[in-house]
């Protein structure tokens, strides 16, 4: 073709489609013989021009191969090599994990003395014991275990209950000791302390945790005792801090503390770092490039205080502000300067960790703290006393992550971006709230509404700008409740992380609505008829445990019908019904409840505005009858 | 009785020319072959001097007589019969006539003579190639250079031979 802009008579055709060494070879000898007909003729298998030639074709494999394999490892969902995945996990905000450690649930147990209180032998509490959580239990074969919580036998909830069974008679035959016990989770872990001298200031300094199997650092703390935090991201300045709920740390919510041992409070830290794992699963550690010496603080956003660290001229008006990092400190935290950095960590996992049941007995390094005023012969025979097991075995202890399962879990991270977008999201999020900060056992999210100003149009219009989560909570016998005040604090400041900018939450009590269940059946005459109804209120209690309920779930009777007429012996279902009790003096919710109304083709459905259905006393609420005819 | 000549096509433009010339950069410069004969005689060197494994995606091609050179104890036999093998597959273009191997273990030597005919026109063609050790591994010297095999003519190894 006569190309006008270069002068050239002809433009060489060149075919861009092969990629292998045979496609090379063969257009290369096309090529040779169209446009080289004089120069080169002979081709046959043994001229050495055809080497010349295979070497051309050799050099265009390897550069395709390196091309496609470049190509490859920028796309998460194709990359196959390790330290790009990971790569490309930090950037979209995932941690990937090299080690997995085996968790086991540990029963605590311990002796403390009765008490006499007029004749009534009651378990002396003032005795139970205090388990700082990262005390050591170790299993017969050899594994340690790191207790993850503390273990407080003074303090017994509906999650976290203290049983107490009678040990011990004394020569009186009254009650001398009682046994508490207590569950508590425990990971295999082995604690390991690392220092690094830190001269002159660098920015962005690295140090390396030269140790396999890292399951994540515990504690750095320098030479002067500062406590240096690891954050998501350096551009990112607060954390989280859990503070016990006591009188000093706030003297209003501390009324609730039995139920929200903990307040969730938002801390400004300059001190902090990052982590990545990189290719030999060795552990970097970085710091920012700042040399703040400011102490950290409590903050409250304010117009002083938001965008602290631009001051590159831009105006403020387009910046993106992050809720958690609205400082936006410039520096990326501090470097850490003329000091040694104590960084202490957590080894271990593997499936070797996955030990045996009955087996984590022995004793490792116990924190254990004992009430103030009490005898302390007494309070050192309790803490002698305490012994551990694990009646299942340890689980989950696995070799890190795999390629593929880093692949997965990054998609699934970044589509999540850390932030509350679906009604499921925020469901989620406030269920793993940590149950130290408070227990939020049912939720449910709506869009919120109000009764319509027209009076004309009866339905409600929906509130574009807010959401209504229902929540509710346990009380100690395990019975819904609505959540203290504390809680719900606890529960605003975790969520304000991951809320949107323009949703507002309103956090709201769900209704609870209680019942009692009547039934008739008719039993075969070869069974005992006491029998049977005993199996059939054990199978209707286990339907009604509230542990499967949820809120805005409707009752469908044809399941309770099914479910008794399932029971060996039941010949017919001959009614159930359920009647709503109510009236806060009898231990009931205080809301009223037409059973009758809410009633459409034998489905009981709840309120309009979210309620939950609740069979409080199983033992009283459920009463059966065996008809003969 | 006419005495006709074939001549092969590629032979019939003189202006052109057919392929490399082996050994490759003899007298510092690539050259060309201007001849079938010269260009049959050229892939017969290739093939003879080439290393097994040497030429890409090509692992069986070669006979690989600089090796030999090394060794205490060369089945000549082998040799041989090696040489057909790789000629029948790579020079299809041939029609060996005789191959003799030689083998000289206290100089390092291998002297390989071939006799052939050119299929296509008949012609009939003889190259000797002598293999030994580089002057700077103690070879015998600039005549015996064992990456420049010398080239006879063909009756002198026929006479040799017989």
């Amino acid at each position: 073709m006569y190309n006008k802009v270069s002068n050239k008579t002809q433009d060489k055709d060149i075919k861009y489609l092969n990629k292998d060494f045979s496609g090379f070879k063969n257009q290369l000898l096309d090529f040779a013989s169209i446009y080289y007909p004089e120069t080169h003729k002979d081709f046959s298998d043994g001229s050495p021009g055809l080497m010349f030639l295979e070497m051309a074709a050799y050099v265009g494999d390897v550069l395709s191969f390196y091309t496609d394999t470049q190509l490859q490892e920028t796309f998460l969902a194709v990359a196959q090599d390790r330290e790009n995945l990971y790569n490309m996990a930090y950037a979209m905000g995932y941690k990937p994990k090299v080690t997995t450690a085996a968790s086991a649930m540990l029963d605590i147990f311990h002796l403390i003395p009765a008490k006499n209180n007029g004749g009534v032998y009651t378990p002396d509490f003032t005795y139970a014991l205090k388990l700082q959580a990262n005390s050591t239990f170790k299993s017969t074969e050899g594994t340690v275990f790191y207790t993850s919580d503390t273990v407080d036998f003074n303090i017994s909830s509906s999650l976290d209950d203290t049983q107490v069974d009678l040990y011990q008679y004394d020569s009186s035959n009254n009650p001398e000791y009682y046994l508490i016990k207590k569950k508590v989770k425990a990971i295999s872990a082995e604690r390991k302390t690392q220092t690094f001298t830190a001269g002159t200031a660098q920015q962005f300094l690295t140090f390396t945790l030269f140790d396999q199997k890292i399951i994540n650092i515990e504690s750095m703390i320098d030479s002067e005792g500062n406590n240096w935090n690891e954050v998501p991201y350096l551009a990112q300045d607060t954390i989280f801090e859990e503070k016990a709920n006591n009188a000093a740390n706030d003297p209003d919510l501390f009324a609730y503390n039995a139920q929200t041992p903990y307040l969730l409070k938002l801390k400004k830290t300059p001190r902090r770092y990052i982590t990545r794992f990189k290719e030999d699963d060795t552990l970097q550690i970085q710091f920012g490039a700042g040399v703040s010496d400011k102490a950290d603080e409590e903050i409250i956003p304010n117009p002083d205080n938001i965008g602290l660290g631009i001051k590159e001229g831009r105006s403020k008006l387009d910046v993106a502000y992050d809720p958690s990092n609205f400082l936006y400190t410039r520096a990326y935290g501090q470097i850490p300067a003329n000091t040694t950095l104590t960084v202490t960590y957590l080894v271990g996992g593997g499936l070797g960790a996955n030990v045996s049941s009955n087996t984590i007995t022995e004793k490792g390094t116990l924190n254990m703290i004992s009430n103030p005023g009490v005898n302390v012969g007494l309070s050192d025979f309790c803490q002698q006393s305490l012994i551990s097991n694990n009646i299942e075995a340890a689980g989950g202890g696995g070799s890190g992550e795999t390629t593929e399962e880093i692949r997965m879990n990054t998609m699934a991270h970044f589509a999540a971006q850390q932030r509350t977008v679906t009604k499921n999201d925020y469901l989620i999020r406030t269920l793993s709230m940590p149950a130290k900060l408070g227990s939020i056992a049912k939720a449910y999210i709506t869009q919120d509404d109000q009764i319509t100003p027209l009076t004309t149009e009866p339905n409600r219009i929906p509130n574009p700008l807010a959401l209504n989560l229902y929540t509710l909570g346990y009380d100690q016998n395990k019975k819904l409740t609505n959540l203290n005040v504390a809680t719900k604090t606890n529960l605003a400041t975790y969520l304000e992380q991951y809320r949107m900018l323009t949703d507002a939450i309103n956090i709201k009590n769900a209704f609870i609505i209680n019942f009692v269940l009547d039934f008739e059946i008719t039993a075969f005459k070869n069974y005992n008829n006491q029998e049977v109804l005993l199996e059939c209120i054990s199978e209707i209690k286990d339907y009604f445990a509230i542990d499967k309920w949820q809120i805005n779930q409707p009752i469908i009777k044809s399941e309770v019908m099914n479910l008794i007429g399932a029971v060996r012996g039941v010949q017919t279902v001959e009614s159930v019904n359920l009647e709503n009790i109510f009236g806060l003096s009898q231990g009931y919710g205080q809301y009223k409840y037409d059973f009758i109304q809410a009633t459409k083709k034998d489905i009981i459905y709840p309120s309009l505005d979210p309620s939950i259905f609740e069979l409080k006393y199983p033992d009283k609420n459920i009463s059966g009858k065996v008809i003969t005819y | 009785m006419l005495n006709i000549t074939k001549i092969h096509p590629d032979d019939l433009n003189k202006n052109t020319t057919i392929g490399v010339s082996f050994p490759l950069m003899e007298g510092g410069i690539f050259r060309a072959t201007g001849t079938f004969k010269e260009q049959v005689k050229s892939n017969i060197i290739h093939v003879l001097m080439t290393q097994k494994g040497e030429l890409i995606n090509r692992p069986d091609f070669g006979v690989g007589l600089k090796h030999l050179i090394f060794e205490s104890n060369v089945d000549i036999e082998g040799l041989e019969s090696n040489i057909k093998n790789q000629f029948d597959i790579y020079l299809p273009e041939i029609n060996l006539e005789k191959v003799t191997a030689e083998f000289l273990e206290a100089d390092h030597v291998i002297y390989i003579k071939i006799a052939y005919t050119i299929k296509y026109d008949q012609t009939s063609d003889a190259v000797q190639v002598n293999v030994g050790l580089p002057t700077w591994f103690g070879g015998s010297g600039k005549n015996r250079s064992p990456i420049k095999p010398k080239i006879i003519k063909r009756s002198a190894i026929i006479n040799a031979s017989s």
